[in-house]
């Protein structure tokens, strides 16, 4: 019995051992953090601060929390928000490109209504014979 | 034997959080994937931005093969990438719109730009015919004038014609009365030495040199 029970113990030491080793931080996420600054500055040069502000924050917010987590070595992390701050710099850098869509739209809209209003109100002259 | 009824119940209990958290494991799943469903199916935005599309698709079934620990991770990055591929698709509807619309302000341009000009040729037009009524009033006008002053001149003319005729009359009278005193001097003294009585004399007529149109030389009494 006393003998079953060690077996067991050792089986759980040996997988809780190779779980940890699983988990266990691999190295500095280089790559995942410059993938998220670039998305940061095409974000910044398409307009998010304008045009996705909550967005663009979060990603920048995201961006600093892994390099802190870099910095205390706790690479999973670090790799994570890095991650996430690619994504959401994407999404800010969507979004800015849907807003600037939309006001273009809108203006089009607002300067066609002047316009066929205007043509209206002011037909062209009839043809001198 | 006792430990090994517990160890099972223990085994039972971590096999029901398991299959729990599997189970919620599917729901997210099932949550993600209907987003994206409803995303893809969508008549105005189903056939856009393609490669976000797929790069939701891709985190989707990434999500779908992940174990347990990077499932938790991977949710946050679906979510983003399907939230991209719609602000994406949404973003190119509006710029085809806003093509659309682009070529209807150029149409609508063009048109005021055409209005503009015969706005411009009408206004042009009707310049040069008040100009040109302007010429012919003037000309009309210059030529009244012209008329007004021969026919001044010409009544100037007939003033002093009748002034000098005036002035001949006077002289002619003058020398007339003239002629007559002498006359009559003339006849004094004839009689004066004569010896006679002094008797008035008839006056001379005197011959006018010129014969005044409308003023007869006065009588000589």
């Amino acid at each position: 019995m006393t003998t079953r029970i060690t077996k067991i113990h050792a089986l759980v030491a040996v997988l809780a051992t190779l779980s940890l080793q699983a988990c266990s931080p691999t190295r500095p996420p280089i790559e995942d953090l410059a993938d998220a600054s670039r998305a940061l500055g095409a974000a910044r040069a398409a307009g998010a601060p304008v045009y996705a502000a909550a967005e663009y924050r979060s990603a920048g917010q995201r961006f600093d929390q892994a390099q802190s987590a870099e910095a205390h070595q706790d690479y999973d992390a670090a790799t994570q928000l890095a991650r996430e701050s690619a994504a959401d710099a994407e999404l800010a850098t969507a979004k800015a490109r849907l807003g600037k869509a939309r006001e273009a739209v809108a203006k089009l809209r607002h300067d066609n209504a002047e316009l066929d209003r205007d043509l209206g109100e002011h037909a062209a002259p009839e043809a001198q014979p | 034997m006792m430990f090994s009824r517990r160890f099972i119940a223990i085994l039972a209990v971590v096999a029901l959080l398991g299959f729990g958290t599997a189970q919620a494991r599917d729901d997210e799943y099932q949550r993600l994937s209907d987003r994206l469903e409803r995303l893809t199916s969508d008549p105005a935005l189903g056939q856009r931005a393609p490669a976000q599309m797929d790069r939701a698709r891709a985190a989707l079934a990434q999500f779908k093969e992940a174990g347990r620990g990077e499932r938790k991770q991977l949710v946050y990055l679906v979510d983003r990438r399907i939230d991209v591929a719609q602000a994406s698709a949404e973003a190119e509807s509006l710029e085809s719109q806003r093509a659309d619309l682009q070529r209807e302000n150029d149409r609508l341009q063009l048109a005021s730009a055409r209005r503009d000009a015969a706005q411009a040729r009408a206004e042009l037009e009707r310049q040069r015919l008040q100009s040109q009524i302007r010429a012919e009033e003037a000309e009309r006008l210059q030529r009244e004038a012209e008329a007004a002053r021969a026919e001044g001149e010409q009544a100037a003319q007939a003033a002093d014609a009748a002034r000098a005729e005036a002035d001949q009359a006077k002289r002619m009278a003058a020398a007339q009365a003239k002629a007559t005193a002498l006359a009559k001097k003339e006849a004094e003294l004839e009689a004066a030495v004569n010896g006679k009585p002094k008797a008035p004399a008839a006056p001379a007529k005197p011959k006018p040199k010129a014969k005044p149109k409308s003023n007869p030389a006065p009588s000589g009494n």
